[in-house]
């Protein structure tokens, strides 16, 4: 069974890495713990890693890394910044690595997917028979169960969503200067009056019916019974102005 | 009648039936109203079946209000039913205040189509719906029109200013009321909505169980502290202008007139 392993990698001036592995107190091989700083995979290497934070869990199977390890812990300095380069550059040319080839393509089409599934409501055995037909395999190289390609699709959703929510967490602020001068506030209109306007003719007093506050007519009302209406209105308003003189 | 005023057989007698929720007003506008027309020389007999209300019902106020006796829903009923009839024999005006709640006036209205029945006897049902500012205070009419158990062409939606809360503006407080569907059905149909005035020391008067020309003139019965140096001018102007001006807004025919003096002593007498 492959242990699963972090990495600990030190950002800092020479030295400063070395002085952390050799005083770290996971020194046995066998029991090495990393930390990685951003979201980086190794593409044989299962991993979770969710962006900015500093805990990811690498397979130490790769000769790669564990040759990193190794130089590092041999050189007395800190890990050379060249190597460190390659490495990272290494691992920005494979995105998702790490992950089954099965998680790659479901991330690479998430978009186009995503809607087709909604679209159609299609069923997990159709859809993982259809990613098979294609070529794409499971971490074992057989074609992908319905199963696997529901909690898969689910992991995608996730991960989706999580750099999503990243972005708007911490969007990009504008500093006031780039602000154009002649950017001015929205107006906001008021908002409508309720009331219509008494007909012309009519008994209505027009104070009445300016009042935001009004009542609302109703169009199947008779005129005796708006007469009425408005009549209570006015009397209503009468005593307010009496009493608060508005 | 030469003096102008009508003779007992030609007018029609007219019941003035205060309904709403408990506490919106149904009293004071029933007190307020027998004293005005009394005052005016109307001949108004008092029922008073509200069964719950001690303090300040209108066996308070008046002496001769009549009660039902003792008893459950159908004796409140069967009470009330007598009543009617002895109004319609007699022919005078009258009040009932049915109380809140279901009530015997409830229960005869659902038995028997009252305002049909009286009006043919020659008595006119004036349904008064006491509401404050609360949409529940419209439940009752709400119901009645619903179940059309009780829907008298002659309604009056009386807003009590009284129960707005202090520093709120009347408008605000019944713009939704007026706006209420119960409400526009029944104005639909014919009612009146009328503003009934605020009088800011209503508790200061009833509680002493002056009336309002009493209280106006700064009465203080034997034993009771008085009244505060300016709540009998709020008396007064409440009693002699804003209640005339409130039961000038109803139609001239939902109001009680005054009998001759023959019909008068003759009505008292029986």
């Amino acid at each position: 069974m492959s242990q699963r392993v972090r990495l600990w990698i030190a950002n800092g001036p020479p030295g400063f890495a070395n002085e952390t592995l050799q005083n770290s107190r996971f020194r046995d091989r066998c029991r090495k713990h990393h930390r990685c700083i951003g979201p980086y995979g190794h593409p044989r290497l299962p991993h979770d890693c969710r962006v900015g934070a500093a805990r990811v869990s690498l397979d130490c199977r790769s000769a790669e890394f564990s040759g990193a390890i190794r130089n590092a812990r041999r050189q007395p300095g800190a890990m050379a910044n060249d190597d460190l380069s390659k490495v990272l550059s290494g691992l920005k040319a494979q995105p998702y690595g790490g992950r089954s080839a099965l998680y790659r393509w479901l991330r690479a089409n998430h978009r186009r997917l995503s809607r087709r599934l909604a679209k159609d409501q299609t069923s997990w055995a159709v859809t993982a028979s259809e990613i098979a037909a294609v070529g794409i395999t499971n971490t074992r190289g057989g074609p992908p169960s319905s199963d696997s390609v529901r909690r898969v699709w689910a992991t995608v959703c996730r991960d989706v969503e999580a750099d999503r929510s990243a972005k708007i967490v911490n969007p990009k602020r504008k500093p006031p200067s780039r602000i154009s001068p002649d950017w001015r506030p929205t107006v906001v209109p008021p908002p409508p009056i309720r009331a219509q306007p008494a007909p012309a003719g009519s008994t209505y007093p027009s104070a009445a019916s300016s009042d935001p506050r009004a009542p609302s007519r109703d169009p199947d009302m008779t005129p005796e019974g708006q007469a009425v209406l408005d009549k209570a209105w006015e009397s209503l308003l009468g005593a307010d102005r009496k009493k608060f003189g508005f | 009648m030469p003096d102008g005023h009508k003779s007992r057989m030609d007018q029609r007698s007219l019941l003035w039936i205060a309904l709403g929720r408990q506490r919106v007003g149904k009293t004071a506008l029933l007190n307020a109203a027998v004293q005005y027309f009394r005052t005016l020389g109307c001949h108004i007999e008092i029922w008073n079946a509200d069964q719950q209300n001690r303090t300040h019902s209108l066996s308070t106020f008046f002496a001769d209000a009549a009660v039902p006796p003792a008893g459950g829903l159908a004796d409140g009923k069967l009470w009330i039913e007598g009543q009617l009839v002895d109004q319609v024999n007699r022919r005078y005006h009258a009040v009932l205040d049915a109380g809140g709640g279901w009530t015997g006036f409830s229960s005869l209205i659902e038995d028997v189509p009252v305002i049909q029945a009286l009006a043919q006897q020659g008595t006119d049902v004036i349904g008064l719906f006491c509401v404050g500012p609360e949409q529940a205070d419209l439940d009752y009419l709400g119901h009645f029109s619903e179940s059309g158990t009780f829907l008298p062409e002659k309604t009056v939606i009386v807003l009590n200013a009284g129960l707005v809360l202090s520093g709120r503006s009347a408008g605000g407080a019944f713009a939704a009321i007026l706006d209420n569907p119960a409400v526009k059905a029944a104005v639909k149909r014919g009612a009146q909505v009328v503003m009934m005035p605020t009088l800011s020391c209503m508790s200061e008067v009833t509680d002493r169980g002056l009336s309002f020309a009493d209280a106006a003139r700064g009465k203080v019965k034997p034993g009771q502290q008085p009244m505060s140096l300016f709540d009998p001018t709020r008396v007064n102007e409440w009693w002699t202008k804003k209640m005339p001006e409130f039961f000038g807004k109803f139609p001239a025919d939902w109001l009680p007139t005054p009998l001759s003096k023959e019909a008068s002593r003759a009505a008292g007498a029986q």
